[in-house]
């Protein structure tokens, strides 16, 4: 049994009630996908065996589209497709416009926020395309849309919180 | 400025089924393939990068990598992705389908026949 179908097995076994498909590739090296359905909520997994779990969760309208989050190994696969169907979590790319999709997940509007941050909406904009941006802007972003911003270095034997000095 | 997917997906669909009809599985896959990143370059200002495995917000056409057989139907290949199959012919017949099924888009290859007909 491949890490894919382990899975497969854990999560039917985690939810009798879902509905757990497993898609074998034609080809050795091919992709297998894993589709899991709680009720009306979806999840994908994509799996090979040099590239680990590709994780993605809720609806979307594109097509042809890669997995939204990465993991390597089967219990930290597990753990995120479990908590992504009991909460009903819609994952999300991490590109660069993770800011604007935030603010539109929490259903506020650029303006709105632009009011909240005393800015300009086009200068809200601009913010939410930009590449790179100071901690401190990131901040007042979250802060905005009514979140805390953590900072954390991950390392291979732990993780610690980074506090900037105010 | 990207445009939404949903707007992509449809003017891809769109220009898909006003293209020539194909005439043979390679044609279709080719034809599907200049058209969605023709779609993509010109609606999204994100790279093309196929050989990235994670979502990067754009759009991409069929991966070799991700070709099943279709019991029942020797001359149909499938095309998984995350929430699609795209059913190939070997007449150059499409057929893309929601992971649930339900039929997004159809057009017959050259000789007039759809995907189940092929």
């Amino acid at each position: 049994m491949n890490a894919i179908e382990t899975l497969a097995r854990k999560l039917s076994a985690r939810f009798p009630e879902a509905k757990v498909s497993l898609d074998k590739p034609s080809k050795a090296n091919g992709s297998w996908f894993l589709d899991v359905k709680l009720g009306d909520h979806p999840a994908v997994v994509e799996w090979r065996p040099r590239r680990g779990f590709g994780i993605s969760a809720g609806t979307t309208h594109g097509y042809g589209e890669g997995a939204d989050e990465r993991h390597s190994g089967v219990e930290s696969a597990f753990v995120r497709v479990c908590d992504l169907l009991t909460g009903r979590v819609q994952t999300m790319p991490l590109r660069e416009m993770i800011l604007k999709q935030l603010r539109e997940s929490r259903r506020i509007s650029q303006e709105q926020l632009a009011k909240v941050l005393k800015i300009r909406q086009a200068t809200l904009s601009k913010m939410e395309r930009r590449r790179d941006m100071y901690l401190s802007t990131l901040d007042r972003l979250i802060s905005g849309l009514g979140g805390r911003l953590e900072v954390r270095a991950v390392f291979p034997d732990g993780s610690v919180e980074i506090v900037p000095e105010k | 400025m990207e445009r939404p997917k949903e707007e992509r997906l449809k003017e891809f669909y769109r220009r898909l089924g006003q293209a020539p009809a194909a005439g043979s599985r390679k044609e279709a896959r080719e034809r599907l393939a200049a058209i969605l990143n023709q779609v993509e370059d010109e609606m999204t200002t994100i790279p093309y990068n196929p050989a990235n495995w994670m979502s990067d917000g754009r759009m991409y056409p069929p991966l070799d990598d991700n070709v099943r057989n279709v019991v029942g139907h020797p001359k149909v290949k499938r095309y998984r992705s995350r929430n699609h199959n795209t059913f190939i012919g070997s007449n150059g017949s499409i057929e893309i389908q929601d992971i649930d099924g339900m039929v997004e888009f159809s057009k017959p290859g050259a000789d007039g026949k759809g995907v189940w007909e092929s």
